[in-house]
């Protein structure tokens, strides 16, 4: 007679594992078997997110948080179980106005952030602190906490906050790692204390109060933060991923830091690739900025900005025109995402397709997402490298819902090039006729 | 074609095809050498009895000539997570009582077959969802082993994996 108990852990621990939380909640309290095997899920990946009030009373302070540092405190072979911890406070203040811009602490713009501390947060932050050192089997590390910033800035105990929680700590397995809040963000990377740590972002620090140790974090290829940070964590870093935030321009100083990334051992290590500007308002200038300093980037993520109402009026198309001089400079340029860009959602299948093939003359797109979400892709033919024509074709977005008439199948949109090898586009064949559009134009 | 023995001696002659959906039975005639066209011996040696065989080798048919999952890879594994869907075909044939279920599960582990495992692991995951420990307890004939004191201290300690 077979039951559930004949079941071995790790087939228990299978079925575990497709259980939402809540319901790991309720297994919990199933036997002391399932107690222990749902115990080793729910503390190897852990994540608190919850609703913190700054102000008011002591009610609204970050109770999970303070409950999970209790347990981990008083259970201590908790410890070794969590690989991946994740604390993301929310607070009053950005839950009354949502649809506000994200805090961010830079001279252009100061956000204007009055409301004073009420809440004690030092009982948790000691647990933290007492907690997190012991962590060494962490992989992932994701605190975002948003402590309201000093009144006198650098004031010591303010400093010291961050500080405290990572201080003078090794995170032997830690590869992933971000933070947000701390302001300033904690000084704890000795060249020894993350040693493979691959990705970092510090989401809403706009410089670092100190200079950045030489040696630390050698393996970092993806980093998001502040153009000030960049410049002063990545040179010498093999960084191949990099998301911006913060205003429209960089200054030239920051260019030649971010310019500056470079592995020492890895050979095949050819600088930026990935660059996610979606944090920023993107201009044609700062597009001529990154072809001149990061030539190297093969796919870009833009949000543009859309300042006219001629801009929107087309649906950004006519500001997209006037981006082909500055894309004709970006030669490893494959893939091309505009789709944060908001408030231009009209698609208009026959101008993108066009554009398309006027910007692949100059660079090796293969792919172009445009603001209204539809995507092309420009598919390797073998006819193509024979000197053949390319093609694009729309393979995403609201032109090819099934609900839209004349356009069910995509290949109805694609369309003869013909420019032939596109790193020389005035040597290229005589074009062909026009392409053939889709009947629904 | 390969000669599978149960542990109750009954034989069943299935097509390599069909047998290599199991990876232990796969690995274990790859390690010993043996071609297809030889029907090789192999005791199975761990089934009380014949009919979950008879399932599991129903599924295997069924399945045939799919690709094997990769195995440690990062990404598979979180969509298998995020996902608790059964495919229709999959969702009948576990339809059973159990401890049918429970003998396919246990014969699925043996013999390393990881996506029926899988698709035992939700059926059960799908039964105890929503369900308090009460009613998982009676379902699956399980003795609640816990003081009141210490469900109350477990509620407590894990209060903070609550869903806000």
């Amino acid at each position: 007679m077979s039951t559930i108990e004949n079941l071995p852990n790790e087939v228990l621990t299978c079925v575990l594992s497709f259980l939402p939380t809540a319901s790991l909640q309720q297994s919990l309290l199933i036997s002391h078997r399932f107690r222990a095997l749902t115990e080793l899920l729910l503390y190897t990946s852990v994540c608190i997110q919850e609703v913190v009030q700054l102000t008011g009373s002591q009610d609204g302070g970050p109770y999970k948080t303070w409950r999970w540092c209790r347990t981990i405190l008083e259970r201590p072979h908790l410890i070794q179980y969590v690989k991946s911890l994740t604390i993301k406070w929310f607070t009053d203040h950005h839950n009354r106005q949502s649809n506000q811009r994200p805090y961010y602490p830079g001279p252009a713009h100061p956000t204007p952030v009055s409301p004073i501390r009420d809440i004690d947060l030092e009982p948790v932050f000691i647990e933290l602190a007492t907690i997190l050192p012991n962590l060494t089997l962490l992989e992932s590390l994701e605190l975002h906490l948003p402590t309201l910033p000093p009144k006198v800035p650098d004031s010591e105990p303010h400093l010291a906050l961050g500080n405290r929680l990572l201080g003078s700590t090794s995170f032997p397995n830690l590869s992933h790692l971000a933070i947000s809040g701390l302001v300033p963000p904690p000084q704890f990377f000795l060249p020894s204390s993350c040693p493979i740590l691959t990705t970092l972002r510090f989401s809403d620090v706009h410089e670092l109060p100190y200079p950045f140790p030489y040696g630390a974090l050698p393996n970092l290829s993806d980093f998001k933060g502040s153009p000030a940070t960049a410049a002063a964590i990545l040179p010498g870093r093999p960084v191949r991923s990099l998301s911006l935030i913060g205003p429209e321009y960089l200054r030239v100083a920051e260019w030649e830091g971010i310019s500056q990334v470079h592995s020492p051992v890895d050979s095949a290590y050819h600088g930026i690739e990935s660059l996610d500007l979606s944090g920023m308002s993107v201009t044609p200038n700062l597009l001529r900025d990154v072809a001149r300093w990061i030539p190297t980037v093969k796919d870009l993520k833009i949000r543009l900005a859309l300042r006219h109402t001629l801009h929107h009026a087309l649906g950004g198309i006519a500001l997209l025109t006037a981006l082909s001089p500055v894309l004709l400079s970006l030669t490893n340029l494959t893939t091309l995402d505009m789709s944060p860009t908001t408030g231009a959602s009209t698609s208009q299948v026959q101008e993108e397709l066009m554009l398309c093939q006027t910007w692949s003359k100059y660079c090796g797109l293969r792919k172009v997402v445009f603001p209204s979400g539809d995507v092309w892709i420009q598919p390797i033919k073998e006819a193509e490298l024979i000197g053949g024509g390319c093609e694009w074709i729309l393979v995403g977005g609201d032109s090819i819902a099934p609900s839209k008439p004349g356009s069910s199948s995509p290949e109805s949109v694609s369309a003869n090039d013909g420019a032939g090898g596109f790193n020389n586009p005035f040597q290229g064949p005589i074009l062909p006729p026009a392409p053939p559009l889709p009947q629904s134009l | 074609m390969v000669l599978l023995v149960t542990s109750d001696n009954k034989n069943f002659v299935v097509d390599r095809e069909v047998a290599d959906r199991s990876v232990f039975v796969k690995n274990t005639l790859e390690a010993r050498g043996l071609s297809i066209a030889t029907p090789p011996m192999l005791n199975g040696g761990c089934f009380e009895l014949t009919s979950p065989f008879l399932q599991v080798l129903e599924y295997c048919q069924h399945h045939r000539g799919e690709p094997l999952p990769t195995t440690d890879d990062a990404n598979a594994d979180e969509n298998r997570k995020r996902t608790t869907d059964i495919g229709e075909w999959d969702r009948k044939f576990i339809t059973v009582d159990h401890e049918m279920l429970f003998e396919i599960i246990l014969a699925a582990n043996y013999l390393d077959i990881k996506p029926l495992l899988d698709v035992g692991c939700k059926t059960i995951g799908n039964m105890v969802k929503g369900k308090s420990p009460e009613e998982v307890r009676k379902l699956f004939d399980i003795v609640n082993d816990f003081t009141p004191e210490e469900e109350a201290q477990i509620k407590k300690e894990n209060e903070w994996a609550e869903d806000p």
